[in-house]
């Protein structure tokens, strides 16, 4: 039987784990990953990569949960495992603070993380602006690792990697039989799909080692995550910004927000500030198409726009990512196997 | 009034500054003098882990758990301050661990957000089969600048005769000043280890082991101590290699993820051990005079966890026994 040719296009951690994915449980799928941007100067490099989920508007709630899941079960067992420093996941207890009580006391996630509860009264002192908050165990992936243990993982299984800038699809199409389509951001010129949008996000990298507990506001624009060897905070959220560069004026507001949470963060050394643009969409995009590319419909996979949450849901989406290959190979055979 | 304080570890200087705090302008003149032979780095107190935890049942000693639970008040509140860096104390939660079903521990008020293990927290650890998760302090001797600042208040080199008060704070070396039978050292071992990828204390129990006999991993600053031992009668401040394997292969088989940790350092100490804490007056009857003594001593594992609580009741002792020599502001109208 011929070997059938799957490119991946993006080196983010959506690129990533889809393609271990197909190439570890699909052996006829000879898979090579193409990207411009290889960590550590892809978007997910940026991301904190706390564990945490929110609704998306236009997917079904279980399909969610299930990828919420997923990624939750899959992150866990790593993190208990000798592998873990080196894939760079931890586990991280911490709180999610609101300024009002919210509608939905017990989120879709709530039994997916561990040991979900309301926070008590005397936590809650130490944010004398905020009425409420969820106190949980979750995980954080530290990218900048992650990624390089995904891609030994990748050539392990038979992978090939290939550092190149795809312009179009089209000039895939002689060497691959289906494409799966991972470039986030990208996407909005690769397949010109105008419900992406980037978000801009800032961050800096505290020295602050004594902070063992993650803390979010849940307008998503005020956090800290503690991580292996700094503390992300953050952050922001512009639309349509498409300016990497330091904005100082985002370090300054962002400081101040996080030390109004954690005072000792006044005492903390700046390691270094990132900036990063999120592949905003509606809801992520993960379905197959047939594109006509010169003379032939050719198979694509769709997994982009995870806005700030790929790495949540990246494990869960690149099943179902790899579903939908299973699904183009099926149809292939009245095509490609001569 | 001179007061002597004897004990540069977490006792002796935390009791030093209760009384200066409450005494400085209402006894003047008012000269404390800290006196030891080893200070910080060498201390007992430098060794701890430096996880304010109780030993899980107080048999009783309300005294002892109330002293506990100030401690954990005043450290919790110092934290909305940015000196809490400075003084080393911040917040970590974990997981206490038993082979069996317990009743809830003594400070499960007093910490935060006391609960139960659920199902799948205590999947994460094979062989334990019940337990509890807090949030709790750390009191970490990470700065000597936090030590240090009473220091150089208070520490006076000289060994000066004619003190007023003494403060006995002399820990496991108490019985050499003053026989003591119920004074033992409670010897520990730990392996400080790089581990920065855990957030999480873990603290595992078993009855019939006895206290810190089981494996605990406590992250610190930079650090995470890795325990333990608690050998009473042993005297040895020497680290052994025989602990030093036991420990190591408890502790990777309850954390996988160590066995990429690289190994910093071992380190002995002697947790001075007594059936209960010590704090007391007593007036000795020696030569002209009688001197004033105020025992604070025999903390066992617990000196960091208890310590504020005995220094304010040392210094509610100091102030009666300045009540009694008129030394009081009372005696100046």
């Amino acid at each position: 039987m011929k070997t059938v040719r799957v490119a991946v296009v993006g080196a983010g951690v959506i690129g990533f784990s889809t393609a271990v994915r197909i190439a570890e449980a699909l052996p006829i799928c000879s898979v090579t990953l193409l990207a411009e941007k290889f960590s550590p100067d892809t978007t997910s490099d940026v991301a904190a990569g706390i564990v945490l989920a929110q609704e998306f508007p236009d997917i079904p709630l279980e399909r969610q949960r299930r990828w919420f899941k997923d990624g939750f079960d899959h992150f866990f067992a790593i993190a208990h495992s000798e592998d873990a420093p080196e894939a760079g996941i931890m586990m991280c207890s911490g709180c999610q603070i609101f300024r009002e009580a919210p509608a939905n006391m017990k989120p879709y996630w709530s039994d997916i993380v561990i040991g979900y509860r309301p926070m008590t009264d005397r936590e809650l002192k130490r944010f004398p602006n905020h009425k409420f908050g969820q106190a949980f165990t979750t995980l954080k992936c530290e990218c900048s690792s992650y990624l390089p243990w995904l891609e030994k993982r990748f050539r392990k299984a038979g992978g090939r990697v290939e550092q190149r800038r795809v312009n179009s699809l089209q000039e895939l199409s002689n060497d691959f039989d289906i494409i799966v389509n991972c470039t986030g951001l990208g996407s909005k010129t690769l397949v010109g799909d105008d419900q992406v949008q980037p978000i801009r996000g800032q961050v800096l990298k505290m020295d602050a080692p004594w902070l063992k507990h993650f803390i979010r506001d849940v307008d998503g624009m005020t956090y800290i995550y503690p991580g292996i060897h700094s503390v992300t905070i953050g952050g922001t959220r512009q639309v349509e910004d498409m300016r990497l560069h330091v904005d100082e004026g985002d370090s300054r507001s962002i400081l101040e927000r996080c030390s109004r949470l954690e005072p000792s963060l006044r005492k903390a050394k700046v390691l270094y500030q990132s900036v990063g643009l999120r592949p905003g969409r509606r809801s992520p995009r993960v379905e197959r198409e047939l594109v006509q590319m010169g003379g032939r419909q050719v198979p694509v996979v769709h997994n982009y726009g995870h806005g700030g949450w790929g790495v949540s849901f990246s494990w869960g989406t690149s099943m179902d990512a790899l579903e939908l290959v299973r699904q183009c190979l099926q149809e292939i055979p009245l095509q490609a196997k001569l | 009034m001179r007061v002597a304080v004897i004990g540069a570890g977490v006792i002796g200087l935390s009791t030093a500054q209760s009384i200066y705090e409450q005494f400085h302008s209402t006894v003047s003149p008012l000269t404390i003098e800290v006196y030891a032979d080893q200070f910080t780095p060498l201390t007992t107190s430098d060794g701890a882990a430096g996880f304010w935890q109780p030993y899980l049942y107080d048999k009783g000693n309300v005294r002892e758990t109330k002293w506990n639970k100030e401690t954990f008040d005043y450290l919790l509140s110092s934290l909305s301050s940015p000196e809490c860096v400075k003084m080393g104390v911040f917040l970590q939660s974990g997981y206490n661990l038993c082979t069996e079903p317990a009743p809830d521990p003594s400070f499960k008020d007093a910490v935060l957000g006391f609960r139960q293990l659920t199902e799948r927290e205590l999947q994460m650890f094979p062989g334990y089969c019940f337990g509890w998760f807090n949030t709790a302090l750390m009191v970490e001797v990470i700065h000597p600048q936090g030590l240090l600042m009473l220091h150089q208040l208070l520490f006076n080199q000289n060994l000066k005769t004619g003190a007023d008060v003494i403060i006995n704070c002399s820990g496991l070396r108490s019985g050499e000043l003053q026989p003591d039978p119920d004074l033992k050292p409670g010897r520990g071992q730990i392996v400080k280890v790089d581990a920065p990828w855990l957030k999480h204390w873990i603290i595992t129990h078993d009855f019939k082991e006895g206290v810190y006999n089981t494996p605990y991993i406590i992250p610190g600053y930079r650090l995470v101590t890795v325990g333990g031992t608690f050998q009473v009668g042993n005297w040895s401040e020497q680290n052994n290699s025989t602990d030093h394997k036991k420990i190591w292969d408890a502790a990777c088989q309850l954390e996988p993820s160590l066995k990429h940790a690289r190994i910093v350092e071992d380190w002995s100490g002697l947790r001075p051990v007594r059936g209960k804490i010590r704090l007391e007056r007593e007036t000795i009857k020696s030569g002209a005079a009688p001197v004033e003594v105020i025992h604070n001593y025999g903390h066992g594992g617990y000196g960091l966890t208890i310590h504020r609580g005995c220094a304010q009741e040392a210094a509610r002792l100091f102030g009666q026994v300045v009540e009694q020599k008129g030394k009081g502001p009372k005696a100046r109208l």
